[in-house]
């Protein structure tokens, strides 16, 4: 009696939710399941079944060997986003660790690492790319004024050679690291800070270094949000198209599309919806085995305290 | 839909760079004052290729469409099926056929962009004169193709479309293949809105409607909008000063000699790097004067070996050799379009890759004194291709009847489209001539436009390097555009992007899901 009670308080407040992730989250993934079977322009209802062509002729693309449609030089720059992710999570987390300990003006330090989180993507990467703008821009003209012609890169070139990439692509990943770095502080500085201040102080007492505390007390306890967080570097990583976009100018960029540019172009320009589907459905499984694998091998005993 | 020629490549916005003729100087020189163009006369090229235009080849009414696919077959079906086509159709017979305004509104859609929307306020007071009572609902919006897709899908099409299907309309084939647009044949014999006694076709920029309709003969599915060139700007004053010539007055030889000696003064180009294609306002052109009309028709018709010619690989060396000599401003591979036109309006280099849009968008910008004049691409000494060819769009494919709740009402604002009041607008605030014969309005040519309107009287009706496989079949174009900023840098070898092309055309001729298209003549100049 109690339990039926207790739902008749709880279903009112789910249901709302409920509906709206069916209607806007999950129809149209299975939607775009769906459309990834048939052959569809997107601009009308005439759809042509096709079965499983799509997947086959994006497994083709895929292991062509030479690379022609672009899709591995695609899927390696979302892997460099995904370093440039651990990165951002691994500064993420010591600074989350620095604030914890208050330092003096922690808070304005918290606020300004947060701030880039409520600018959306596009703003930030307008923001960015008059800033490295090469004629007029704040950082070439303050490196021009020191005397450093030589560091005035042309930082969103894409034409400009790097190791393993091109410079721009370089930038697209610093932009992220400015823009994610503040989010991954919040959410290390939320665990670290409901680690029991008892257990880091036990292992200082019996000689162990801040440092070494940090890593092997307060690091083994927060795992849960390490994962979680690895998670969402890959959903994020996967899910990259805003940043390149925007600082391209929406134009298809060999050397700094992702794969979702591509799944881009091929709907909103090659009118081929349903392969593009077949992409994002091909984005959902791999991101599927990347959380499985995560929690699999990344996964400790839960730490309890 | 059927099978013919239109143009090569869509430009970058995704308008459609589509041929024209000498009628073109006509328009632009109609304007009075002094800076006015040369007196236009039919060129010999117009001469030989005027003909009547033979689509729709049937009666108007049911035989200008397939019946079946209107969605208001009522209203459709008003069309006299007894009319014959070239006969004038008065305005008063036409509004009896359109009858009473609906009782609901029509619609406009359209993308606003840099030609701003006041042209559309205009059309709406001609509309609510003509028709009082009459509503119009519009939506103009940056983004429109995304934002109507919905709508599409669910098959509520609008009643009159600019650039809306697909970016920035490029994709209005598919459009007409999926039944969202109504064919404006009866339009053509339609009294024209504010020219007394001529059909709507009579009044068109000769080459305009065939330039717009991408290749496709059976029907007049879409409608032009507005014309450009696209070649080489100079620094006037520049080239002046140190008697260097206007680059289409030399050979591609001696031209690339004339860039060593400027290079040793200043740079000479900058280039939209953001947007590498900008440089294809060079290369395609040059591409196209070596290797001549028939090897971009075979590229058209996916003939088997067309992208292996060594002409076309000569002509991408030589635009990599710029890039290799370093007479490039520094930084340019960074910038967007607008950004590059900044350092040339401010005198940093010599030369821009541009189109005659250059001199109006860079107007609030460009320091005062600064003269642009705007030259072709060079011939190189053997070329194939016509010498003194222009690359430029006549018509750019952006306006479509919908197939909607209201065709002939659609039609009703494409006449409107093409009337005095909206031409004076355009050619006197936007600074860009709508396709009809009159489009200057009495507007003043510049220094730059007057240049460019030079060589359209030298161009004799040729207007090269127009192709459309890159509209037919984008995946062809893909790696063009992809490789673009590699081509230029010479990153990747002539040979190389050739092959790669050839590849994907390979493709699309196996490909039998894949519609195919055909150029039934091979021309490069082009008449109504």
């Amino acid at each position: 009696m109690l339990r039926r009670e207790k739902w008749k308080i709880i279903i009112p407040f789910i249901v709302p939710g409920l509906i709206l992730f069916t209607v806007f989250t999950m129809y149209p993934s299975l939607r775009g399941i769906y459309v990834s079977l048939f052959k569809w322009s997107g601009m009308s209802q005439n759809m042509t079944y096709i079965g499983l062509d799509n997947f086959a002729k994006l497994f083709r693309e895929l292991t062509d060997p030479m690379d022609f449609y672009n899709l591995r030089t695609y899927l390696s720059h979302n892997l460099f986003m995904f370093a440039w992710s651990l990165l951002t999570m691994f500064l993420g987390l010591i600074i989350a660790a620095i604030i914890n300990n208050k330092p003096f003006a922690h808070n304005v330090f918290r606020v300004t690492f947060f701030f880039p989180n409520v600018l959306a993507l596009p703003a930030i990467a307008v923001l960015w790319s008059m800033t490295l703008n090469p004629s007029f821009g704040l950082v070439n003209t303050a490196l021009n004024s020191l005397g450093l012609q030589n560091l005035a890169l042309p930082w969103m070139s894409l034409q400009y050679d790097f190791p393993l990439f091109k410079l721009g692509l370089y930038t697209v990943g610093f932009i992220g690291f400015w823009a994610g770095v503040g989010w991954y502080m919040i959410l290390f500085l939320a665990a670290i800070q409901n680690v029991p201040i008892e257990l880091i102080e036990a292992a200082i007492i019996d000689g162990a270094s801040r440092a070494r505390a940090f890593w092997t007390v307060t690091v083994p306890l927060i795992w849960e949000t390490v994962r979680t967080v690895l998670v969402f570097a890959v959903i994020g990583v996967l899910g990259s198209f805003a940043l390149p976009f925007v600082l391209f100018e929406r134009q298809p960029q060999k050397h700094s599309d992702m794969i979702l540019n591509y799944y881009y172009w091929q709907a909103f320009v090659n009118n081929n919806w349903g392969y593009s589907a077949a992409i994002v459905v091909g984005i959902f499984i791999v991101t599927l085995a990347a959380s499985i694998i995560s929690y699999r091998f990344f996964g400790r005993e839960t730490v309890q305290y | 839909m059927s099978t013919k020629r239109l143009s090569r490549r869509d430009f970058l916005k995704a308008v459609g760079v589509t041929a024209g003729s000498g009628a073109f100087v006509a328009a632009l020189s109609a304007c009075g004052g002094q800076q006015v163009a040369q007196a236009p006369q039919p060129t010999e090229a117009q001469k030989a290729e005027a003909k009547p235009t033979e689509a729709p080849k049937e009666a108007a009414g049911r035989a200008y469409f397939d019946f079946d696919k209107m969605v208001n077959k009522d209203e459709w079906g008003r069309l006299p099926t007894d009319h014959k086509k070239g006969t004038l159709i008065s305005q008063a017979d036409w509004y009896k056929l359109l009858g009473d305004p609906p009782t609901e509104p029509i619609v406009m859609v359209g993308f606003n962009g840099g030609w701003g929307t006041k042209w559309v306020d205009i059309m709406l007071e001609q509309l609510k004169k003509e028709h009082p009572g009459l509503e119009v609902k519009t939506d103009f919006d940056p983004r429109i193709w995304e934002k109507m897709k919905p709508s599409l899908v669910a098959g509520e099409v609008p009643d009159w479309m600019y650039a809306t299907l697909g970016g920035w309309g490029g994709q209005w084939m598919q459009g007409v293949t999926d039944g969202l647009v109504a064919p404006g044949d009866f339009l053509l014999d339609l009294e024209a809105y504010g020219f007394s006694g001529q059909r709507v076709e009579e009044i068109m920029f000769p080459g305009s409607l065939k330039a717009a309709n991408g290749g496709l003969t059976d029907h007049q599915w879409t409608f032009p909008m507005s014309q450009y060139m696209l070649g080489i700007y100079y620094n006037t004053d520049l080239f002046e000063a140190n008697n260097w010539p206007s680059p289409d007055t030399i050979t591609w030889e001696e031209f690339m000699d004339l860039q060593k000696q400027i290079a040793e003064k200043i740079k000479p180009w900058t280039y939209a790097g953001k947007y590498p294609g900008y440089m294809d306002n060079v290369m395609s052109p040059l591409m196209y004067k070596k290797a001549g009309q028939q090897a971009y028709c075979d590229l058209d018709n996916l003939v088997a070996g067309a992208f292996n010619n060594p002409d076309l690989a000569w002509g991408i060396e030589q635009v990599q050799t710029i890039f290799k000599n370093d007479w490039i401003y520094q930084g340019s591979e960074a910038m967007t379009h607008t950004e590059s036109q900044q350092i040339f309006v401010d005198g940093k280099c010599a030369m821009i890759p541009n189109g005659s849009w250059l001199e109006n968008e860079q107007r609030e910008t460009t320091p005062q004194g600064f003269r642009m004049s705007y030259s072709g691409v060079p011939a190189p000494k053997d070329g194939k291709g016509f010498k003194n060819a222009i690359y430029a769009s006549i018509g750019s494919a952006d306006l479509q009847i919908g197939n909607g709740k209201h065709p002939l009402w659609g039609m009703e604002i494409m006449r409107i489209f093409y009337s005095p009041a909206v031409a004076k607008l355009w050619a006197g605030d936007i600074g860009t001539p709508i396709p009809i014969k009159d489009a200057m309005q009495g507007a003043k040519a510049s220094d730059a436009l007057q240049s460019a309107l030079d060589r359209l009287v030298k161009a004799d009706g040729h207007y090269g390097a127009i192709s459309h496989y890159g509209q037919w079949y984008p995946t062809i174009s893909k790696p063009w555009s992809d490789n673009m900023g590699d081509i230029l840098w010479g990153k990747i070898a002539p040979n190389d992007i050739l092959a790669q092309l050839e590849r994907a055309a390979d493709e699309v001729r196996k490909d039998a899901t894949i519609e195919k298209h055909e150029l039934t003549e091979c021309t490069d100049v082009l008449s109504q």
